[in-house]
């Protein structure tokens, strides 16, 4: 293999012309400077002159960095405050990525540039936010376990999350057990039930058997004998923390 | 799970626990969670539960 080797004064830059065969244009390839920055115009891809150093770098682990020439990931961007990555499309909106979008630094944002507001955020706490019509991104509080069971004849879940089983303990009496237990009692029950198209009915936690982190106890009522307790074929039982 | 954990209750009737199918624990690892602490148990197949809930307070347990 051959090579070609050039040589001029280190000052200034260099450059090397190559001519384009049908173009209207001759395209320029800069030779590096005395910083070794590497210049071209005019094509596919354009380094303006003036980009500051480590604008993009690929090191030798093919990851490529965009603002350090340090990359540690395929794709490692950074920047100060703000640094985000924008995508936009000319029939559609423009949206950015990053941190502290629109929010305080250290939050993950997707932000709605052409809207100018901030549609889903991941705060340093690790809170989700988001609107979903609420009217606008602020903190949303999940279902931490959730059943749907049949509490006649042969009793039996049909769906549930986070739920290991539940204890049928007597008529409309049911303990829900959590797979994952909660971080303390201070969760939020709610719960319905009724034995359609025949009753409605109720569920509740009853007060007297304080919730646990492992699990909750929940009553069953029809809603002709609310002091009565019965068992409903649809009960539904969510634990909101 | 066509499986159910029962064991018997404090007032001497008996608690049926229903696995959830979804929660990716065995019916062991259910029995070590959801069973109260120390009691006895006994995993037995659901057609051994009676359907007929009518008398549901007088279930008992045999060891």
């Amino acid at each position: 293999m051959s090579k070609i080797a050039l040589e001029g004064n280190a000052s200034g830059i260099g450059t090397f012309t190559i001519s384009a065969p049908n173009g209207n244009s001759n395209r320029t390839l800069s030779l590096p400077d005395e910083t070794g920055t590497v210049l071209t115009s005019g094509g596919a891809i354009d380094v303006n002159a003036s980009a500051p150093a480590d604008s993009l770098a690929i090191n030798a682990s093919g990851n490529v960095g965009i603002g350090t020439s340090s990359p540690t990931s395929k794709l490692h961007v950074y920047g100060g405050a703000g640094t985000n990555i924008g995508i936009q499309s000319s029939a559609g909106r423009h949206w950015r990525l990053g941190d502290g979008v629109g929010a305080t630094n250290g939050s993950f944002v997707i932000y709605d540039y052409t809207g100018s507001a901030k549609r889903l955020e991941i705060d340093a706490s690790g809170n989700l936010l988001f609107n979903s019509g609420y009217g606008s991104a602020a903190t949303a509080y999940g279902c931490r376990a959730w059943v749907n069971f049949n509490g006649t004849g042969t009793v039996a879940i049909r769906a549930s999350g986070n739920v290991s089983s539940i204890t049928d303990n007597g008529t409309g009496n049911y303990t829900v057990n959590f797979t994952t237990a909660m971080p303390d009692a201070d969760y939020s029950v709610s719960a319905s039930g009724g034995y359609p198209p025949i009753r409605d009915g109720g569920v509740y936690a009853p007060a007297s058997q304080s919730l646990t982190t492992s699990a909750v106890r929940v009553r069953c009522f029809g809603s002709n004998a609310p002091d009565t307790p019965i068992d409903l074929s649809v009960v539904s039982v969510a634990v909101f923390r | 799970m066509n499986s159910r954990i029962i064991y018997q209750t404090d007032n001497g009737g008996v608690a049926v626990i229903v696995p959830a199918a979804e929660c990716g624990l065995s019916i062991e690892e259910i029995a070590a969670k959801d069973v109260p602490a120390g009691k006895p148990f006994k995993i037995v197949d659901v057609s051994d539960i009676p359907e007929d809930r009518t008398f549901r307070g007088a279930w008992e347990y045999s060891a």
